[in-house]
């Protein structure tokens, strides 16, 4: 289409828009706009520069979206501006339509105010590894509708922060260390005891398990192919696979060297009257 | 042990540290190293059976460096650097050990006693110019945690069994045993100030601040004075007593006031009652 041509449907004439003033104002007008961007990017870069050592990632990227969003602001305050426009209307009208699009953005606003709760009781923070609603994986970023997460087999979940805030959120990586349970059988025929010592010098010589706090022995309880022993280790969170694999080994060969059965479920039959032939 | 020597070209070269081995190459201006680690446990209960080699024919039990025909099945670091002489040198680690005494101590109010642990080095290999070559663990160490579970400190375990000296007291017979080369011998001294009994179960040194001395192919630390203050802190600092016993083969990693390193690294005595 011919620009030309476009000008003159609107009722613009290019060369009255291209004379001296008008052409004044508008290189004036941009360049306050780029004045404006320039300022809040250096604003930006000396909050980050502030931030990095004394904030929390998740507050530095609040920081930083909010200085972006008050320049792209700004910058249009003062187009309108400069553009003549009157910006009371404009607000007496953004005031109805609030109204309105608040009734019809109910979801979002309550996830924009679920956000702003979630920043300010800090459940976790980027890169802690959390879990809600059968969702596993690692805080990329919280915003003010969602919080994204990476889950461990590589997918992207985006989770609205209403949903967060009304359920429970489990965060696997708040404290440096954890305890690794596992529940293991021993079989009725074997020596409870050999089991546990065996069991105790396994974890002992596996070097991811923490020498301090002590493992955890607890007889958990009985079944019908033996006695659960609950066996609580505690480890770094950095660990976690590498413990869990060197464990599972290490307790195989223990139990293999000590000659210990693998749990079997038993069922005793009785028979009860004669039986005809 | 210790000292800077010139390897041959293309020679195999080990040190042999109770059941740790180092190896070394030099070709030209390529050196190749390798550490064989076996676990602290291992070595505090039962030391590895001796390895057939120079060492062994009627020398000590450890040493180095001796040439070998061949070199070790283990994965290399290779470094080129320009350099004619090389030295093994210990360094401490930077996380802290975390003693655990296997057996219960109580220190009276009032008394003072010393105890003698074996702290395990890394190793490093130092050129001529006074640059570094690789850090190896040659005993592996499982982590350990000290402090509350919210918050604390990852260290690195040494669990032993710790045999008080008092005053004036001969040193016993069994502390008197053959050093080891690669432990370096460390003595804490404890003050007990305080008002009530000092049970010790666990103890944090902050090995890095202390200095490394090598003689007669044993190695030693600085010392470290434990103060069991009358309110009821603790007061941790480095010691030099006497004079340095053999060459200073590392230096601490920080000096002066720092030095008083472990305020809150010594939940050793849980039972301070009354206070």
């Amino acid at each position: 289409m011919d620009p030309t041509k476009l000008l003159d449907g609107l009722g613009i004439d290019l060369s009255t828009l291209l004379s001296g003033k008008n052409l004044t104002s508008l290189i004036s007008t941009l360049g306050i706009l780029v004045l404006v961007l320039v300022a809040f990017a250096a604003l930006g870069f000396a909050l980050r520069r502030l931030l990095k050592a004394r904030a929390t990632a998740q507050t530095q990227m609040l920081i930083q979206k909010g200085v972006r969003y008050a320049a792209f602001i700004v910058a249009g305050l003062i187009l309108f501006d400069r553009l003549g426009i009157d910006l009371t209307a404009l607000f007496g009208a953004a005031g109805i339509a609030g109204i309105a699009v608040g009734f019809a953005a109910q979801t979002s606003i309550s996830n924009v105010i679920s956000g702003l709760f979630l920043v300010s009781e800090k459940p976790f923070a980027i890169g802690d590894v959390i879990e809600v609603g059968g969702a596993t994986g690692t805080v990329r970023s919280v915003d003010l509708l969602s919080v994204k997460i990476q889950t461990f087999d590589n997918r992207f979940i985006r989770i609205p922060n209403e949903t967060i805030i009304k359920s429970s959120v489990v965060n696997l990586t708040r404290y440096p260390i954890r305890r690794m349970d596992l529940t293991l059988t021993i079989s009725w025929d074997d020596d409870l005891d050999e089991a546990i010592a065996a069991l105790r010098k396994t974890a002992r010589e596996n070097l991811y398990v923490l020498d301090n706090p002590e493992t955890l022995v607890l007889i958990d309880g009985f079944t019908d192919k033996g006695v659960t022993v609950l066996l609580g280790l505690w480890f770094l969170q950095s660990d976690f696979l590498d413990l869990r694999n060197s464990m599972m080994r290490g307790i195989r060969a223990a139990f293999r060297a000590s000659g210990f059965h693998p749990p079997a479920g038993r069922l005793v039959v009785e028979s009860k009257g004669k039986t005809k032939t | 042990m210790w000292d800077f020597f010139e390897p041959a070209e293309r020679t195999w070269y080990r040190w042999e540290l109770d059941g740790a081995s180092v190896w070394l190459h030099k070709s030209g201006d390529e050196w190749r190293a390798a550490v064989d680690s076996i676990g602290f446990r291992q070595l505090a209960s039962a030391p590895k059976p001796v390895r057939s080699g120079p060492s062994r024919r009627g020398g000590p039990a450890t040493g180095g460096p001796f040439p070998t025909p061949k070199g070790p099945d283990l994965p290399l670091l290779i470094t080129v650097a320009r350099s004619r002489r090389i030295a093994l040198r210990p360094v401490m680690p930077l996380p802290p050990f975390l003693i655990a005494a296997n057996n219960e101590v109580a220190v009276m109010r009032g008394q003072e006693t010393s105890f003698i642990v074996d702290l395990p080095v890394f190793l490093r290999f130092e050129l001529e110019s006074g640059e570094f070559i690789g850090e190896w663990r040659p005993f592996a160490l499982s982590n350990t945690w000290f402090g509350d579970k919210e918050d604390g400190l990852l260290c690195l375990s040494i669990p032993t069994a710790l045999d008080p000296i008092c005053r004036d007291e001969e040193m016993d017979a069994s502390l008197a045993r053959p050093r080891p080369g690669s432990l370096a011998r460390c003595t804490i001294r404890l003050r007990n100030d305080t008002k009530s009994t000092l049970d010790l179960r666990l103890l944090v040194v902050h090995a890095e601040l202390l200095a490394v001395y090598g003689g007669a192919g044993v190695l030693s630390t600085d010392g470290i004075l434990v103060d069991g203050l009358p309110d009821g802190g603790l007061r941790t600092s480095v010691i030099h007593e006497g004079p340095p016993p053999g060459t200073r083969l590392l230096s601490p990693a920080r000096m002066g006031q720092s030095e008083f390193f472990m305020r809150r690294g010594a939940n050793f005595l849980r039972a301070i009652t009354g206070l």
